[in-house]
């Protein structure tokens, strides 16, 4: 008896808050989309420094082929998710899409070749998406603001 | 002679046994994400568990009750189904979590995926828990987890700004994304705070038949134990701000994150990270898979230790077999060890008033603790901190859920 009255005494306060917090937090599709945005591009320089790094022998080939096989899944992941955001701009959540697949692409045919020639191209599309993370954000922001 | 020798080997183990998946995943992705931002959430969480180990332990010596056993004597079986309903989730999510690390860590170093590792690491865990002793499991591995000490060295070889790293101590106004770093700070409280080390560590000064005369070397391997197993993964966090975050890594998964040592250790850099996250994860999920036995085993009264054969003590066997069982499962599915990481420590914290409240009740109860009662600064430091870290739990979570 006296555990279901502690019971109730403490999560009724818990289940309060929580009714309290939750209205609170909105849904926020420009955040959700800088983060995927940033996701890709964090992919993207894991991609070029574990290159970099199996090139110095300071990891097994192995390893980097495992990082470049999971950066390619999960850039194809972000990039669906990305599509599908109807919330955002249509040509820039398209143009982003686009860097993704571009990314997945090059990935792969390093995988492929086993060439680090696309380095330069990696870091090109890594430093667009962060600029339109930037952007993403700092629109979220005023809106916010507004 | 004898009890400087137990004081260092209690504050090797504590030192050995601090890193496991959480906080390796949490201090990673805060290193890479806010850099040394967050050092103040790690300095608070260990703190606060310092503080919870010490009690616990003095509470094993003084009365002989492990926490579980006294809260059941002192308020009853059916005030007991809610704390231990509570810590059998969160045993049971950090236990996936574990195997899922100590798995990845293998997958790194292999190239075979985790699914495969997962059967073999439940086996070998559930073999040393079926064969082994409680010194030979407590010792053992945490001394192997000396390992971890090579995030240590990593720093020392990068030479951060210790400037900047002290700041980093000190509570910062959020930056822009701040219910990530709300959510992060959160699971940094609960990988520091973990309620499976406290009931653990009284369930081991009760199998080790502490005394009063113990007082002493538990206040000192409690203190000393957990604050330098802190700076472990103070170091983990330092390395992740001084390789990663430059690069704009931000530590999404351990594959991103495994590289954090290459630049400071060269080719040893990858097969040390490997080593410290797969015996920092066997270490907790040796711990946590007993403590799951010890908690049921103390709320029936039913015979336990890990001392006992398993077939002195039957239903304690069976309860880690089957927890371990359960906790494969996520890992087979393939499910992201690190996201499942951040969302046990999440839930961690979430669940910490109702393991945490009814311990500070008995801590002040004379009838367990005699003259050795909690002290006010004792009480008001653990309430403070749990309650921020709850507080900050229910604003964070849900933001962070809604944004993801």
């Amino acid at each position: 008896m006296n555990g279901t009255r502690f019971g109730v005494r403490t999560l009724a306060p818990a289940a309060l808050a929580i009714c309290l917090v939750l209205p609170a937090c909105r849904r926020n599709p420009g955040l959700a989309y800088a983060r995927q945005l940033e996701r890709a591009a964090s992919w993207a320089s894991a991609v070029v420094f574990t290159t970099e790094l199996e090139q110095q022998r300071r990891v097994p080939a192995r390893f980097a082929d495992d990082v470049m096989s999971t950066a390619a899944k999960e850039l194809r992941a972000i990039q669906s998710d990305i599509a599908a955001r109807d919330q955002v701009n249509p040509s820039s959540r398209q143009q982003a899409a686009d860097w993704c697949a571009r990314l997945d692409g090059l990935i792969e045919q390093g995988l492929r070749s086993r060439s680090p020639s696309s380095a330069g191209e990696i870091r090109d599309l890594e430093q667009r998406l962060r600029t339109a993370a930037r952007a993403a954000r700092s629109a979220e922001a005023a809106e916010s603001r507004r | 002679m004898k009890s400087l020798v137990k004081v260092g080997l209690g504050i090797l183990t504590s030192i050995g046994g601090f890193l496991e998946a959480g906080s390796i995943g949490t201090a990673l992705q805060a290193g890479a994400t806010f850099r040394y931002g967050l050092l103040w959430a790690l300095a608070l969480g260990t703190i606060c568990i310092a503080f919870l180990t010490e009690m616990t332990g003095r509470l094993a010596a003084v009365s002989h009750h492990t926490v579980i056993d006294a809260m059941r004597t002192r308020f009853g079986v059916s005030f007991q189904v809610w704390p231990l309903g509570a810590q059998v989730i969160v045993d049971l999510l950090v236990l996936a979590s574990e195997i899922g690390g100590a798995s990845l860590a293998l997958e790194l170093a292999t190239g075979v995926s985790l699914r495969v590792w997962a059967v073999p690491v439940t086996l070998i865990i559930w073999s040393l828990l079926w064969f082994g002793t409680f010194n030979a499991i407590e010792h053992g591995v945490a001394l192997l987890g000396l390992v971890t000490l090579c995030f240590v060295v990593a720093v020392i070889e990068l030479g951060p700004e210790w400037r900047a790293v002290a700041a980093g101590l000190i509570p910062q106004r959020a930056p822009a994304d701040g219910a990530q770093y709300a959510y992060l700070a959160v699971g940094i409280l609960g990988a520091s705070i973990s309620p499976y080390l406290v009931s653990f560590y009284s369930s081991g000064a009760v199998e080790e038949e502490w005394k009063t005369s113990d007082l002493g070397m538990n206040r000192v391997v409690s203190a000393l134990g957990m604050g330098f197993g802190s700076l472990v993964a103070i170091s983990v966090m330092i390395a992740a701000a001084l390789v990663l975050a430059p690069r704009g890594i931000t530590a999404d998964s351990y594959q991103q994150a495994a590289t954090v040592l290459s630049i400071p250790l060269g080719r040893w850099g990858l097969p040390l990270f490997c080593a410290s996250l797969a015996i920092g994860c066997l270490g907790a999920a040796l711990e946590l898979s007993l403590d799951l036995s010890y908690i049921l085993a103390q709320s029936f009264g039913w015979e336990w230790g890990e001392n006992k054969r398993p077939a002195e003590e039957a239903r304690f066997a069976l309860t880690y077999t089957i927890a371990l069982a359960l906790a494969s499962v996520p890992s087979l599915a393939g499910i992201d060890p690190l996201r499942l990481t951040m969302f046990s420590m999440a839930i961690t914290v979430v669940a910490l008033p109702l393991l945490v409240g009814p311990l500070i009740v008995v801590m002040n109860d004379k009838e367990y603790l005699k003259r050795h009662t909690n002290g006010f600064i004792t009480n008001a430091a653990v309430i403070v901190i749990i309650g921020v870290a709850f507080v900050l739990a229910l604003l964070a979570i849900p933001v962070q859920w809604l944004a993801s």
